[in-house]
């Protein structure tokens, strides 16, 4: 979409983003010529069509490196910590723990280790050790 | 006056700007991808999802580096069929780590984000108009699913997507690079027909189609490895030859697949030896000719 002030036909430009409210959008557009200025005032389902995109009105001028923005923000009911942040801490394995890890099959062991440390975390725990490994074992169908 | 298309730009919106940007972390991503696969049918119900899992293990036990993104957002089953229901993603510098697999499978499914069994995807906006801007919020997540998952190099991204035509065009859009598609029917009538629609609409994409592959062709005796008949229906290979596109085999139908699915190692990782797990690494074997790969091509 694209706004032309007819008196001087002049492409406008976006003079303001005012965000948000209820739903719905409001951004100031202006004529860089005659300076006159108009609202856009998009309803909700018009504002939501933009955020459906992952994009912002006169957005997108700093260097944004958020993961999954969207998903995080936008779904209604997610899991409580379906992404662990940054430096969540790897438990240490003791030597008993990593010689039952061992004797799983290859072809699963990998995924196996993921699961027992996302346990570990999980409890709150920083040691994967027998007690973890008997209690993964009943949980994860070891 | 001037009209739309004598106005260069987006008006100052910046709404090109951050689409052309969002593309840049698209390509980037899949620089480090060496094909992107995906498995189609029009017709829900025909294993689809099952054949993805298994065929991303058969690639995997070949000794290639594979991924597989769950594109069914609001029926998503990958996360069971390899075993990473409990894992939780964590943040890296380079992105969302995946769930990781059997074989070391690298898993993204939105399956991972749900609170419970019983909670289906719902989006945050308007109560009305949900079909004005839902179509394009569960494009922006599948288009985050690739750019924003670390998947590391793989030698092959798979994507599972959901039952239905109109998935293929929304993702050739975000993958115009697109290896190509396998495309999944039963021997039924009915199934056939839809899938009849679905090579239609794969060839109009201009997405190479890899082949058909016609699922629960016959049921295995767990016993004696027999196969018996299961479906009623036209030859699916004559379906393949009225497309001109390859027929890639067919799959017998064995209880143990379903079992396995369930328990999360894909059936032809323990049952290879079987004519269902035969059949599949065949196929798999077959398509991974057509696709040029060796395990040595991850970039």
């Amino acid at each position: 979409m694209k706004f032309l002030c007819v008196a001087c036909d002049q492409p406008m430009v976006v003079h303001e983003n005012l965000g948000i409210d209820q739903g719905a959008m409001t951004v100031v557009f202006a004529c860089p010529t005659c300076e006159w200025r108009m609202g856009m005032l998009a309803n909700p389902e018009e504002t939501q069509m933009a955020r459906s995109l992952g994009v912002e009105v006169a957005g997108g001028g700093e260097s944004k490196c958020t993961f999954m923005e969207m998903i995080q923000e936008a779904m209604a009911s997610s899991r409580p910590g379906a992404i662990a942040p940054e430096g969540a801490d790897t438990p240490h394995w003791t030597p008993e723990a990593t010689a039952r890890l061992e004797r799983v099959p290859s072809f699963v062991r990998g995924m196996l280790k993921k699961s027992i440390e996302d346990l570990a975390r999980e409890k709150g725990v920083t040691t994967v050790d027998d007690v973890l490994m008997d209690e993964a074992s009943s949980t994860l169908g070891m | 006056m001037k009209r739309y298309r004598d106005i260069a730009g987006d008006g100052g919106s910046n709404i090109l700007q951050q689409v052309a940007a969002q593309r840049e972390r698209v390509d980037a991503r899949l620089s480090q991808i060496g094909r992107v696969v995906a498995v189609l049918s029009g017709k829900g119900g025909v294993g689809k999802s099952t054949l993805t899992a298994n065929l991303a293990a058969a690639w995997a036990l070949q000794g290639l580096a594979v991924g597989v993104l769950d594109a069914d957002l609001n029926g998503p089953s990958m996360a069971t069929m390899l075993g990473v229901r409990r894992q939780t993603f964590h943040l890296t510098p380079e992105g969302v780590a995946p769930a990781v697999g059997p074989l070391d499978i690298r898993v993204m499914s939105m399956d991972g984000f749900l609170p419970s069994d019983g909670t289906p995807v719902t989006w945050d906006g308007p109560s009305r108009g949900t079909f004005i801007w839902r179509g394009t919020m569960e494009m922006s997540v599948l288009r985050e699913f690739v750019s924003d998952t670390a998947w590391g190099p793989l030698d092959l991204l798979v994507v599972d997507l959901p039952p239905g035509n109109e998935r293929l065009p929304h993702l050739t859009d975000i993958i115009p690079t697109l290896a190509g598609v396998v495309v999944v029917t039963i021997p039924t009538e009915v199934s056939q027909l839809v899938v009849n629609k679905t090579l239609t609409v794969a060839k109009t994409t201009g997405v190479p189609i890899l082949g058909l592959v016609e699922n629960m062709a016959g049921y295995v005796c767990s016993s004696c490895n027999a196969v018996g008949g299961l479906f009623e229906g036209g030859e699916v290979s004559a379906l393949a030859v009225a497309h001109g596109v390859p027929f890639l085999g067919s799959t017998p139908f064995d209880g143990r697949i379903a079992r396995q699915s369930d328990g999360g190692v894909p059936f032809v990782i323990e049952h290879g030896e079987t004519p269902a797990g035969r059949a599949i690494l065949a196929i798999a074997e077959s398509l991974r000719s057509v696709l040029g790969l060796t395990s040595t091509d991850s970039p």
